[in-house]
């Protein structure tokens, strides 16, 4: 009996002690986590990037930038999307056509349904996507359009040299690359790691998007990783919604030249709602045996598609360059310099 | 009597104090009303969606308004989208432009195509009501082209535009482009710094990123003085900041709203040069962009991230020219 009360005592001090450990690990992991965060904030990271890394990545890059921060090169940059005219290119478009540039018909049928299902009444339109009554306005505008547009069979043609610099109903994403130098004095290496964040839902999720990179110098690869998060939401150009589930990136390789990730806008789940990428990252190593003495360069851009005919990404290393055709709203590419 | 008499001249200059405050705090409230959603021109910390502004931080247009309002011979053409001459501040202001997107002499052709260039016009007559503006369009919804881009400038500036509004952006060098900036050094081209938050030294947008003297580029702040989030910057690109977050603005039908965004603070200091240009012909677009960048009133976050490390204050800018 006496025996049994010790080992009750003595389970119990135990059950507290590990109680009180793991309180002040979390403790001290979410301090950790936060400091990490404001470390990459205060580099250069926006902190939708920051938070779009796991946070052993988040840990191992803030390290590196305290140790170091000259070989830490971290570069962002923003991009909006124009759901407007997405929107109306959508309505624009026969199924058919939309098929054949990529998109997926049951993502199609679906964005379509709900945003006529939006279109029905503003007001409400306005109250559930929290914007203005001018924007439910302009989205009525743009879906009329667009069918309007293709019963006319005048289809959707809108040349993209030039934009403005300011719309309304827009969705913006930010992109953080970051390029660390782990070289040691024998070989070059270097850890490339790409980041992403939507701010707000983007109006169609129907294609795939890509991150791409391009190197020159023939820089072999390894540690390739990938995450792309998504998220629940309810509607257009609103806060995204609860985390739903990642996926990995396919990675599609030419050796030595460049790298593309490619991944889904939306993937499905059961019932009406189709969770869209919010974050993400892609990450790599870049590594030869030993230094040759020579500089050359990293280019890295994110590419969103959209509506539009001729999807193709091209990667180059000579001269070291990503090009996406008009189909995708692109970032602008950072050249990081590589000695090797 | 003569007590009597001291009392009533008292009470008299008592009655004629209360009536002064009694004016001041009325016209005071009047202007606020006016203003209640317009921080942009008067900025007295009143709430814009829901946070409350930086007293203070306008434009300064309410005391330059009595030195100009600008002056009719004076154009500035707004190379954009189509612009709507029903928005109410336009009724007086646009002259016959053309439309490079369609090729034809229709300015506006549809609301969700043309909205871009009616809030950007509307801001400029907004602030500058009597110069003329003349409406160029070459783009529709939010992009167009460099061949149709290149057309419109030239049309504008053979029909008299001193001042070119560029609230447009594009990534990859143009040389057309470039050469038709160069070639006009008379003419003042506003560029937008664009809303990809780009630090400009590193990254290049143009025609921002375009080396030439004719040019002033700029960055958005919001009514606290923090800059957009979007804003592009850089210490020695880009000139001078202005307001570019929920600033209150005519859409096509005289549907009014607020918007954020470079575009929007690029027509401020557009419509900004057009008065100084009033107040003085002779103005070269070098000297201009000095005076704006010398003129403008400092701004805390703005620090290094553009040449005036300030916003623009159109009041300081014009006694800088009637001074000269």
């Amino acid at each position: 009996m006496k025996k049994n009360k010790i080992m009750k005592k003595t389970i119990s001090l135990v059950l507290v002690l590990i109680l009180i450990l793991s309180i002040s690990n979390m403790a001290y992991g979410s301090e950790s986590n936060y400091n990490d965060i404001r470390i990459l904030v205060n580099s250069g990271y926006t902190e939708g990037t920051a938070m779009a890394l796991a946070p052993e990545e988040r840990f191992k890059i803030a390290q590196n930038i305290v140790n170091d921060p000259s070989k830490v090169d971290i570069y962002t940059i923003s991009m909006e999307i124009d759901n407007l005219a997405e929107i109306e290119a959508l309505f624009s478009y026969s199924e058919l056509e939309l098929e054949s540039m990529g998109a997926d018909l049951n993502k199609v049928y679906k964005t379509k349904k709900e945003l006529l299902k939006l279109c029905d009444n503003q007001s409400i339109m306005a109250q559930k996507i929290n914007i203005s009554d001018i924007q439910a306005d302009m989205i009525r505008r743009a879906v009329e359009k667009g069918i309007e547009n293709r019963e006319s069979g005048k289809g959707y043609n809108k040349i993209n040299d030039i934009n403005a610099s300011g719309s309304i109903t827009t969705s913006e994403m930010s992109y953080t690359q970051v390029v660390d130098d782990q070289s040691t004095t024998q070989a070059p290496k270097y850890e490339v790691t790409i980041a992403y964040t939507w701010k707000e839902v983007y109006a169609l999720a129907i294609f795939d998007d890509v991150i791409a990179s391009a190197w020159g110098g023939g820089f072999n690869t390894k540690n390739i990783n990938s995450n792309a998060n998504y998220h629940d939401y309810t509607n257009i150009g609103d806060d995204f919604g609860s985390y739903y589930t990642c996926r990995d990136m396919t990675k599609t390789e030419t050796p030595q030249t460049g790298i593309e990730f490619e991944f889904p806008q939306s993937v499905y789940r059961s019932g009406d709602i189709a969770p869209k990428t919010k974050n993400g990252y892609a990450q790599f190593t870049l590594y030869q045996n030993q230094f040759q003495n020579y500089d050359t360069k990293v280019v890295s851009a994110y590419g969103h598609q959209i509506i539009s005919v001729g999807v193709s990404v091209t990667i180059s290393d000579s001269p070291v360059s990503v090009d996406f055709s008009i189909a995708y709203d692109e970032t602008d590419q950072k050249t990081t310099t590589l000695t090797y | 009597m003569k007590r009597n008499i001291k009392l009533f001249i008292t009470l008299i200059a008592i009655i004629i104090l209360m009536f002064i405050m009694y004016t001041l705090i009325f016209e005071e409230n009047e202007i606020e009303e006016l203003y209640k959603d317009d921080w942009a021109i008067y900025n007295y910390a009143q709430k814009i969606e829901s946070s409350i502004g930086l007293e203070g931080l306008d434009i300064n247009i309410l005391p330059a308004w009595e030195i100009t309002r600008g002056n009719s011979e004076i154009i500035i053409a707004v190379v954009d989208t189509g612009v709507d001459e029903n928005c109410h501040y336009l009724k007086d202001n646009l002259i016959r432009g053309w439309d490079f997107y369609n090729n034809d002499s229709t300015i506006f052709d549809e609301y969700i195509y043309d909205y871009h260039g009616t809030y950007i016009s509307s801001i400029i007559a907004k602030v500058a009501p009597n110069v003329k503006i003349l409406p160029v369009k070459f783009m529709e919804s939010t992009s167009g082209s460099f061949d149709d881009s290149v057309e419109a400038i030239e049309f504008a500036i053979d029909n008299g535009a001193r001042i070119i509004n560029c609230s447009w952006n594009y990534y990859d060098y143009n040389d057309k482009l470039y050469n038709t900036i160069l070639k006009h050094p008379e003419v003042l081209f506003v560029c937008a710094a664009g809303n990809f938050n780009a630090n400009l030294e590193e990254v290049s947008i143009y025609p921002c990123s375009y080396d030439l003297d004719n040019i002033i580029n700029v960055m958005a702040v919001d009514h606290k003085g923090e800059i957009h989030q979007t804003s592009g910057y850089g210490k020695k690109k880009i000139h001078i900041a202005a307001p570019g977050k929920n600033v209150k603005v005519c859409f096509p039908e005289n549907d009014e709203t607020l918007i954020s965004g470079t575009s929007v603070a690029t027509a401020f200091v557009s419509a900004a040069t057009s008065l100084l240009i009033s107040e003085n012909e002779s103005l070269t677009p070098i000297e201009i962009r000095n005076i704006i960048i010398k003129s403008a009133q400092p701004v805390e976050s703005l620090k290094d991230k553009c040449v005036s490390e300030g916003m623009l204050d159109i009041y300081e800018a014009l006694k800088k020219v009637t001074l000269r």
